[in-house]
């Protein structure tokens, strides 16, 4: 009792600066942390669920608990397209766009609350796809002007503390959500953040960080389609998320959550989110394949790349295997980080809260090799989307330095499977205006670089050609 | 999200300045409209058109035309004016009536001007619906567009060469506000929530004649246009709001919009943007410029502490500004209450010496108990 108590004063008396941050940690006995080793990731038990359940948790449910009044968002934002509505959705979120779910606060309030479609869907041939990372997310502007905007169309006090509540969390991860290229998703950085504000015992809220948070600007990451984890026995490209993939995955609906009763709330169902996410199954190709040229791709294929992505079709086999960056030579900032000293204080915070009870943050200095399923419908490519073809991922001089970001998915090139982009010979700094700037993938950026995976480069260009046609047809 | 100030003003116009037939509308029944109004067409996401977007859109719910700006005599005295048109559409369900009677619009209007050595800023206000031709907006010929509430009204005309005039009359008793402007930059738009469409123009050169009194004379100068339309908000909600639309002698233009929650939690939010002589504007993020409170005024008649000297900082600019008061009185005391008025300005751009005027806008503000 008494000594939980002085751990509590202390940790208090922590905050008071970063001089007694750094002195109280010694106080508490530092945890040995682990790390993955690379190779193959082995399987782990996963909580039972319905699919069919999750999918109504998914679309419907309050697993992000705030967001702006219905009230102002209904008259401020843009009715959704048809395009935009889903089915199996109840009550007001039938006539919600489908990345967000309307839900109701304690005190009564209707809300519209963010949810993981927003960045977990994403259109291809002028469909939305469940499960497609929406590769065209634009996180270069400061968030807290729309949010605390939106004030204006709030009225009564009952809303106005449930949008403060809102606003105010989105002005604290503002700072670590600002990217600075078109598509770059801030997820990453965004839930370290989350992290420092929430006590990691209680989950309580704090408005000042309870630990140092991570650097303002967030790692390029693109976001991974999520029929991978059918096959993945760990989540996040560098595998780091271990144990119940259930709990791994609420991490991201943390924005609000500020109390363990509450986290417990959302976990009676996210085991049945979780089974949804991996009853998935990649789209098929909508566009005509050459079969004759895709069985040829398949031997090529079989002989180059199945040692670490896999094999598909009857005999279907995944190894799920970790390679080390230094050996795949892909950027490695990511990975790095996360082995980092910088990464020491998330992982003993996920392990040692709530959600460490049963999964881990365990991450390895390297990347797993995804399953190749739909990954035509996944551009641009690698971990940060610095690759922006199949064909130049294949090809690694072809790559460009620097290139212009589409601004939607709707110019597809099927010879080379990815978005049309315009190669430019001039990065970041020459750009001409804030538009091109924030358009501009610079590869020579810390963290942008597209080097690595060379695995391609000593094949012939008819060979390359079958790869392509065979990848179509996963 | 601009000029709820003016909504304000207008929502008192609405509830003070009933003429006739007027139904009586109280606040609530405004908020009603403004939550579930009937049904209204919400505006498109598409590039802006003109001169027709200059016009009325008529589906929309609400809408507010605004020209501002300093106009000098011969003497070389400065007055500051506005003109604010506003329409409110009661619903596009309402069932269409063949009477003469029938309406579906509440339009107000205001003129406001102060003079430099004048004490406060006067204001002229009127309202109606567009019932028996009282009020209304016309365009029956491409070149002519005309918006009008009895006999006050704005015209837009297309010079042969394609460009936009516009004819602003509006006559009361004895005072008089007539003038023609002529825009020297091109539209921008600057909408922030998508049920909403707002552009400025940032200059248009003004001529022509103000009476004030029975006292005639031949004023010029530049003013400012913004027009917005869709889900304008009524009230400030839960923001305090300082807008501003400056004209520098260096043929620059700043817009800076800045709010802060009313409740004093949160952090400010600016944006703004700096149109270039050339008329190229460059948006500015919030961390490109910051904004300061010099010196606060007490409002007699509220108690209203605003603050009405300020300077901005632009570095990547080397721009300072200090921005004043043409005159403190310029506070519109209505249903709500705001600050609405001309200021000066004076400070260095790239090193040199700049001067300018413009209209400051404080909206959202309370009396400090
Ligand atoms: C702001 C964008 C965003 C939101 C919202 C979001 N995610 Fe993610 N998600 C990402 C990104 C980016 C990654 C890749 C991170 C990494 O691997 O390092 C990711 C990774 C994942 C993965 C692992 C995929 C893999 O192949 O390893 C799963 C599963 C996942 N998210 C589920 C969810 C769920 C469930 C939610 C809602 C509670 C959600 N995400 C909300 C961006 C988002």
């Amino acid at each position: 009792m008494l000594k939980n108590y002085l751990t509590k004063l202390l940790t208090k008396g922590c905050l008071l600066t970063a001089f007694f941050l750094t002195a109280c940690e010694q106080t508490e006995p530092p945890q040995p942390i682990r790390y993955a080793p690379t190779g193959p990731v082995s399987a782990e038990q996963q909580r039972p669920g319905d699919p069919e359940a999750g999918y109504r948790a998914l679309v419907n449910n309050a697993y992000i608990s705030c967001g702006p009044p219905y009230t102002a968002y209904s008259q401020t934002a843009s009715v959704p397209r048809p395009d935009q509505l889903l089915t199996g959705r109840t009550g007001r979120n039938k006539e919600l766009p489908y990345f967000l779910n309307g839900i109701t606060s304690a005190n009564g309030v209707e809300l519209v609350s963010s949810n993981c479609l927003y960045c977990h869907a994403g259109y291809f041939d002028g469909k939305l796809i469940i499960g497609l990372g929406n590769e065209f997310l634009d996180f270069t502007g400061n968030r807290t002007s729309r949010s605390e905007r939106l004030g204006q169309y709030v009225k009564t006090e009952a809303e106005a503390q449930q949008w403060r509540k809102w606003a105010d969390r989105i002005a604290a991860i503002a700072p670590y959500i600002t990217t600075d290229t078109l598509g770059i998703n801030p997820a990453v950085n965004a839930t370290l953040a989350l992290m420092a504000h929430h006590d990691r015992e209680t989950l309580a809220w704090s408005e000042k960080p309870l630990m140092q948070p991570p650097k303002e600007k967030p790692l390029p990451v693109s976001v991974p389609p999520w029929w991978r984890m059918k096959k993945k026995h760990a989540m996040f490209y560098n595998a780091e998320g271990r144990g119940d993939h259930a709990r791994l995955m609420m991490l991201a609906s943390i924005l609000c959550t500020d109390s363990v009763a509450e986290a417990r709330a959302v976990d009676q169902w996210a085991p049945d989110i979780r089974a949804y996410l991996e009853s998935l199954e990649a789209p098929d190709y909508p566009y005509p394949i050459n079969d004759q040229l895709a069985t040829q791709g398949a031997r090529v294929f079989q002989q180059n790349c199945s040692a670490c992505q896999g094999s598909y079709g009857k005999d279907a086999y995944y190894p799920n295997l970790l390679i080390a960056y230094e050996e795949v030579g892909t950027d490695p900032e990511l990975a790095k980080k996360a082995v980092g000293k910088e990464g020491e204080r998330y992982i003993r915070w996920f392990n040692q809260s709530f959600f460490g009870e049963i999964a881990r943050a365990e991450p390895a200095p390297g990347y797993i090799a995804p399953p190749l399923d739909g990954v035509w419908a996944t551009a641009p490519y690698l971990h940060n989307g610095s690759v922006p073809t199949i064909e130049a991922l294949l090809n690694s001089p072809a790559r460009p330095r620097y290139w212009l970001y589409p601004e939607a998915p709707t110019d597809y090139d099927q010879q080379t499977l990815g978005w049309h982009i315009t190669e430019m010979d001039y990065g970041k700094t020459g750009a001409k205006n804030p538009k091109e700037l924030k358009r501009i993938y610079d590869t020579t950026l810390e963290g942008y670089s597209n080097t690595g995976h060379i695995y391609g480069d000593h094949l012939n260009a008819a060979d390359r050609a079958a790869i392509i046609e065979y990848l179509k047809s996963l | 999200m601009l000029l709820l100030l003016i909504l304000s003003a207008l929502l008192f116009g609405l509830l003070q300045h009933r003429q006739g037939s007027e139904p009586v509308r109280t606040l609530d029944q405004l908020n009603w409209f403004n939550n579930h109004g009937g049904s209204f067409i919400i505006p498109i996401d598409q590039p802006l058109s003109f001169p027709e977007d200059h016009g009325e859109h008529s589906g929309v719910q609400k809408e507010l035309w605004q020209f501002s700006g300093m106009l000098r005599d011969c003497k070389g005295k400065n007055y500051g004016f506005q003109v604010t048109f506003f329409r409110l559409n009661m619903g596009n369900d309402l069932p269409q009536r063949q009477s003469a009677w029938a309406s579906r619009n509440i339009y107000w209007a205001q003129l406001a001007y102060a003079a430099e050595d004048g004490d406060r800023l006067i204001l002229k206000q009127r309202t109606s619906r567009d019932a028996l031709g009282l009020a209304g907006y016309l365009s029956d010929h491409a070149d002519l567009q005309k918006l009008w509430l009895y006999d006050w009204q704005v015209q837009v005309l297309q010079t042969p060469a394609g460009q936009s005039r516009f004819i602003l009359q509006l006559a009361d008793k004895n005072d008089n506000l007539q003038l023609t402007l002529q825009p020297v930059k091109s539209a921008i738009e600057m909408s922030l929530i998508e049920q909403m469409k707002f552009y400025g123009i940032s200059r248009l050169l003004a001529e022509g004649s103000l009476q004030i009194g029975g006292q005639s004379r031949t004023v010029s100068g530049v003013a400012f246009f913004d027009h917005a339309w869709g889900n304008l908000p009524i009230g400030g909600g839960q923001l305090v709001w300082n807008r501003f639309f400056l004209q520098l002698s260096n043929k620059q233009e700043l817009v800076i919009l800045q709010s802060r929650r009313r409740d004093g939690s949160g952090t400010p939010v600016h944006s703004g943007y700096l149109i270039d002589r050339n008329a190229e504007v460059v948006e500015l993020s919030r961390k490109q410029f910051e904004l300061k409170i010099l010196e606060y005024w007490e409002s007699q008649k509220t108690g209203i502490h605003y603050p009405l000297s300020w300077q901005v900082n632009i570095p990547d600019k080397r721009m300072t500004l200090i921005i004043t008061a043409l005159i403190n009185d310029q506070e519109t005391n209505d249903e709500f209450v705001n600050w609405s008025g001309t200021v000066q300005v004076a400070g260095e751009a790239a090193g040199t010496k700049v001067q300018g005027s413009g209209l400051l806008q404080l909206s959202g503000y309370e009396a400090v108990p």
